[in-house]
């Protein structure tokens, strides 16, 4: 069986990024501490590849329910001199990785270019 | 000189988290357990060898002028407390008490220290959890942007963000000493 090809992703491929409610400020925007982990910017930030799921099948593939989902273009994540590439994984082929997040300055950028789709209500 | 010497409070017991071997920074001292708060930041500068240490009470403003600027984020702090392991599906810790009485001490010294002049700006913008066990906090007033991590460990560390005539500026900073931290909170929330 031969496995199918990574995608190549473009600056306008819209990308799904799990949020919880402790990623929202009080106007419902995202926030910078969306794209930590470990309480440092995350390198490899998981996202999903639109075109290979929905938000809600994005949401639902979270480990716990109530989660929600917010969308960027890939092309944000690519004028901040990051990477963005299809990561597929043996359960979930739309994921995939911004590479590589090592700043604050970058997190405030991609959450300010983050819509939330889904508001998550836990 | 030890902080211990310099720390006079009635407790068995004081915690200190040790300085890196930097220049200057600071330290919190706490009674007891660390799910209280912090009883006072212990500053140190000039030759990492034989530091200059200043002790800064934080006690002192628990519960004095208190104007209501802050009470959501003390709700929303205290809400913190509700996360479990995994919150964020990243493997994302809960706020350890060092975090939250750290961050709560902020608030405190904030609202005293700042409160008349600065009154509603003196709220946050956000109040949330980071996914190491800690907490972060932001301030806007206009374009100006003043986020504060605080580590589970209690340090603290920021980014700036702020607007200038050539365009955004950011400066950020994994830890930073108490007296950089309310001196930045200072300018931006006086700003006009």
């Amino acid at each position: 069986m031969v496995a199918a090809a990574n995608e190549i992703i473009g600056p306008e491929d819209p990308l799904f990024r799990r949020i919880r409610r402790g990623h929202l400020g009080r106007d419902n925007r995202i926030q910078r501490n969306a794209y930590y982990l470990n309480g440092e910017p995350d390198q490899h930030a998981s996202v999903d590849l639109e075109r290979l799921t929905t938000a809600e099948q994005s949401a639902e593939h979270s480990t716990k329910p109530g989660a929600g989902v917010g969308v960027l273009l890939a092309g944000s994540a690519i004028s901040l001199g990051l990477s963005v590439r299809h990561d597929p994984q043996p359960d979930w082929r739309p994921h995939s990785l911004i590479e590589v997040i090592t700043s604050k300055q970058q997190c405030v950028l991609l959450a300010e270019a983050t819509e939330v789709l889904i508001t998550p209500n836990a | 000189m030890t902080a211990e010497t310099l720390y006079s409070m009635d407790t068995k017991s004081v915690e200190v988290a040790p300085p890196e071997e930097t220049a200057s920074g600071s330290v919190y001292l706490w009674p007891g357990d660390s799910s209280s708060p912090p009883a006072g930041a212990l500053t140190f500068a000039g030759d990492p060898q034989q530091p200059t240490y200043s002790f800064f009470p934080l006690q002192a403003v628990y519960g004095s002028g208190r104007r209501g600027w802050l009470r959501q984020a003390r709700v929303d702090l205290a809400g913190l407390r509700s996360l479990v392991e995994n919150w964020d599906t990243y493997g994302g810790h809960p706020p350890t008490e060092m975090a939250l009485a750290s961050a709560g001490a902020l608030l405190d010294y904030i609202e005293w220290a700042l409160g008349v002049v600065t009154r509603e700006r003196t709220q946050p913008y956000f109040v949330g959890p980071l996914p190491n066990g800690g907490v972060t906090i932001e301030w806007r007033n206009g374009p100006e942007q003043l986020g504060i991590d605080v580590e589970p460990t209690g340090q603290f560390g920021y980014i700036l963000v702020e607007e200038t005539p050539a365009g955004r500026r950011f400066r950020e900073e994994a830890t930073a000493p108490w007296p950089e931290i309310t001196d930045l909170l200072a300018r931006t929330l006086t700003q006009r």
